[in-house]
């Protein structure tokens, strides 16, 4: 989707949104759109954190509940709830958050590893922490978020 | 294939495409010449074509290992036509023409997998000098290469090639002093123009003793390419070949647009410096004059018999763009003599184009779109219920029209079996001689058609079925010779369509499977239990379909380890299809494969459970619906059945099964549909049946099919004509 010289310029930048207390951040390169909530179709016997699939131009997207993968109560959505549209590995999966905030530019030099047990069971999906505009961000991996391994698949942790 | 395609320089996919369709038609020529016991001159004539196309384009591609065995080959059909016999080597020709095709195939699938071609094939390459030596009855072989040189020369034309006069000139050809200009001008947008340049200065080497190009350096000059793109490239050089046969030689050359060519004085000086002042204008002069007599230049080219045809009428700029592939393809339709005679003749048209599959696959997904957003149109909730008569019938035009153009896009992918069948001769060829049995393959409905992407699915299983066939089926010669059978065997391929589905048969008249063996084997590995008395013979047959079964107690190079069965069930079930085994002792044992017509798009039944839609394929219901609760049975672990023409039917309930929450819970208030389920029949029960329309099957996404791997009972999805999704059932998994 990208040339390599855009490539350069997406790295090192996140979008940030809330979550619960917290903000967390998103690297830019895996995301290809933020769109607004959408018609969702259930999954069949599903896990209960795939919310439903939406229909984007023609093409099916799972989309995973953010609030569900950190243990959190739903809450209802609002006209700020929002879809972070992923791509990694060649799969496109959706995130439900409450909303989205920003885009931040930050290098790794500037994180610390996040290692202590923190507000979430889930600690794991954290991949590191830092101080931006004096406020605390909370970086995710999205691999491990989604289960995705590098050979392209959805597994079934944390189901 | 297809995923590397789009990635992939354009010129090496036609390389690929081209280089492998040669390959086939060789073989098939082979088979048919091994058959006959004899090369006709045609075929001589058309393996020396094709040998010398891949040796061309696999050498401009640098694969060079592929480019000397055909070469090779080459060398010794000039030599086999040159004697007009094949000596004692019939045999020998055969054995080493298939062992170098199958070198090249080998080679030509590390191009296609994108890994380096390097393997030498030395071992061949001394095995064809001896066959060419022994077919020059023993002449020394130092003599054959320098023939052979000169002999691509004509190989593009058609009547110099049984023109011993052209040979003999061509021999001379490189010691005469004629002395020409030439320029070139390539297709425009053919890119790479310096490789191509270097080709051309690389054919007209073999006629010529100097060639001096302009621009100079083609590889350390960067710029070379635009400059030829911009310029053309201009060629000083001398010969002792006649004007007509070099404009020849240069017209046939891949990617030329035009040619033209002038007698000179001189040779400018080819020592590294740029020509002389004079002759610069000189030249300015005749690239002046050149462009405006491109057209006319074209024309004469056109009309030189069995030369690339460059079209004559079509100079207009923005036509050229169209026409950038066309060279290549020619020069790989000109494989058949048909279109060969077409060139000749110049007023029948190509009719056939090739198409990467990609855009096939794209417009059919186009017509995919368009199929669901017409349903999205005509079946808006917004106008639900309102009396619009035109609007109907506008609609309904709308809908056939959709129909026929889906209907179009299907044929266009749709692709005679012919090809798979074809290939099979060769490993019938192959085996029979291992194993020393004498076995014909008798092929029948090879013009049935099915979709391209079944085809590519259909060759594995179907080559496994025929090794099966031939080692494991039929009996040994001595065996044979103790039945009353025709001592050749017979391994049949047939094909033919019913209703939606194309069926493929496999058959050989052999022993026919030993149903005991089998029932045994298959009770050691626990695959079917002694109790089972009375397991119906198709069962037990099926058993040798599974993976790692095998009653052969030796392996065999061809079969016996107990892979290959198993891949054609994995093979067939992937595409939607299924194979039966039925088989005779003494006659002989039959195969039968199941498949769609296509993949793409099916008719369904969409059917509502609470708040989801799912889809039955038509094909696999047998009826649907109402029934009272009284007509249930249930046993004390809760499975209900149905009574259904003297036999017990399970029922399924798909919002039980799915978890899905629905006010529908009494039998008496929803539909049940009756589909079938392996040999056995299922009803399953929804709320509703909403009603049937064709579904445009998307594969479940990429994420969902990791999460719920284990759920075969759904094979995919669709969108719906209210943009919702449907997921698409699979009733042989319930």
């Amino acid at each position: 989707m990208s040339t390599g010289n855009s490539v350069e310029t997406l790295k090192n930048r996140y979008l940030t949104f809330p979550l619960g207390e917290d903000i967390l951040a998103i690297e830019i390169q895996n995301i290809v759109e933020i769109i607004g909530m959408q018609t969702m179709t259930k999954v069949p016997d599903a896990p209960e954190y795939i919310e439903g699939v939406i229909n984007l131009r023609g093409q099916p997207v799972p989309i995973v509940n953010v609030r569900n993968k950190f243990n959190l109560e739903p809450i209802e959505y609002d006209s700020k709830t929002s879809i972070i549209v992923l791509n990694i590995e060649d799969i496109s999966v959706g995130l439900t958050v409450d909303a989205v905030h920003d885009v931040v530019s930050i290098k790794d030099s500037e994180m610390s590893p996040y290692t202590k047990k923190g507000r979430y069971d889930d600690f794991e999906y954290i991949r590191a922490i830092a101080m931006v505009k004096e406020e605390t961000i909370l970086f995710v991996d999205c691999q491990k978020l989604l289960g995705i391994d590098s050979t392209g698949k959805g597994d079934v942790a944390g189901a | 294939m297809s995923e590397f395609t789009s990635d992939r320089d354009p010129i090496l996919d036609m390389f690929i495409f081209e280089t492998n369709q040669l390959i086939e038609q060789l073989e098939d020529i082979m088979m048919e010449v091994e058959n006959e016991g004899d090369i006709p001159t045609e075929h001589i004539n058309e393996i020396f074509r094709i040998m010398h196309t891949i040796k061309g384009s696999s050498a401009m591609m640098s694969f060079d290992n592929i480019s000397v065995v055909a070469h090779k080959i080459e060398d010794l059909f000039f030599k086999i036509r040159d004697n007009n016999s094949v000596g004692d080597g019939f045999q020998q020709v055969c054995d080493v023409v298939f062992e170098g095709t199958d070198f090249i195939k080998a080679q030509m699938e590390k191009v296609e997998a994108g890994e380096d071609v390097t393997e030498t094939a030395d071992d061949l390459l001394v095995k064809i000098a001896d066959v060419l030596n022994i077919v020059d009855g023993g002449e020394p072989a130092a003599a054959a290469p320098a023939v052979a040189e000169g002999a691509p020369a004509d190989d593009l034309n058609v009547e110099a090639k049984k023109d011993d006069i052209a040979i003999e000139e061509e021999k001379d050809s490189k010691t005469g002093n004629n002395k020409f200009w030439a320029k070139i001008i390539f297709e425009p947008d053919c890119k790479m123009e310096h490789v191509r340049a270097f080709s051309v200065i690389n054919e007209l080497d073999k006629y010529c003793s100097e060639v001096v190009s302009k621009p100079k350096e083609l590889f350390d000059d960067p710029t070379s390419g635009d400059y030829i793109a911009a310029n053309g490239l201009e060629l000083w050089f001398m010969t002792g070949a006649a004007q007509s046969k070099i404009e020849r030689v240069l017209q046939s050359q891949i990617c030329v647009k035009s040619i033209e060519v002038k007698p000179i004085d001189a040779i400018p000086d080819g020592s590294g410096k740029s020509p002389e002042d004079a002759q610069r204008d000189n030249i300015n002069k005749e690239i002046e004059t050149a462009q405006t007599a491109a057209e006319e230049s074209k024309t004469e080219a056109s009309q030189t018999p069995a030369t690339t045809p460059a079209p004559a009428q079509n100079s207009a700029p923005e036509q050229s763009a169209a026409r950038t592939q066309k060279p290549a393809q020619q020069a790989n339709a000109g494989a058949s003599k048909k279109a060969a005679a077409n060139k000749g003749s110049g007023t029948v048209k190509q009719n056939l184009i090739n198409v990467n599959v990609d855009k096939l696959d794209s417009l059919l997904d186009f017509v995919g779109e368009i199929v669901i957003a017409q349903s999205m149109v005509i079946q808006n909730p917004e106008i639900k219920g309102l009396e619009l008569p035109n609007f109907t019938k506008n609609a309904e035009q709308l809908e056939k029209l959709t129909k026929d153009l889906q209907d179009v896009v299907m044929s266009i992918r749709m692709v005679p079996i012919a090809a798979v069948f074809h290939k099979m001769n060769r490993i019938v060829r192959d085996m029979s001689k291992t194993l020393n049995k004498d076995v014909e393959l008798v092929i029948s409905g090879e013009d049935t058609e099915v979709d391209k992407t079944i085809i590519d699915s259909l060759s594995d299983p179907l080559m496994h079925m025929v090794r099966n066939c031939m080692d494991h089926g039929l009996e040994t010669k001595e065996d044979r010779a103790k039945t009353d059978k025709p001592a050749k065997g017979q391994v049949q391929l047939r094909a033919y369509n019913d209703g939606s589905n194309v069926v493929v048969t496999v058959s050989d008249d052999g022993k026919g499977l030993a149903r005991d063996v089998i029932l045994q084997k298959a009770i050691e590995n626990g695959l079917l239990s002694p109790e089972d008395e009375d397991i119906p013979d198709q069962k037990i047959y099926e058993c040798i379909l599974l993976p790692g079964f095998s009653t052969k107690e030796k392996v065999t190079e061809f079969s016996g380890r107990g892979v290959g069965m198993d891949v054609v069930k994995q093979n067939i079930e992937s595409i939607g299809g299924n194979v039966s085994i039925d088989s005779k002792v003494g006659k002989g044992t039959v195969f039968t494969i199941k498949i769609p017509l296509t993949l793409a798009i099916i008719d369904g039944m969409s059917v509502a459970v609470g708040d989801n839609c799912f889809i039955v394929p038509i094909t696999a219901i047998n009826d649907v619906f109402r029934t009272r609760s009284e007509e249930i049975t249930k046993d004390p672990y809760g499975n209900e059945r149905i009574h259904l023409n003297g036999k017990f039917c399970d029922v399924v309930r798909l919002n039980r099964r799915y978890n899905i929450e629905t006010e529908v819970n009494d039998i008496d208030k929803g539909i049940l549909i009756s589909v079938r389920n392996n040999n056995k029949t299922i009803c399953l029960f929804v709320d509703s049946v909403i009603g049937e329309q064709q579904i445009v099957i998307k594969p479940l996404p990429k994420y969902l099919k990791g999460i719920m791997s284990d759920r075969s009972d759904i094979s995919g999805c669709t969108i719906l004509g209210d943009g919702s999704i449907g997921f698409i059932l699979n009733t042989n998994e319930f």
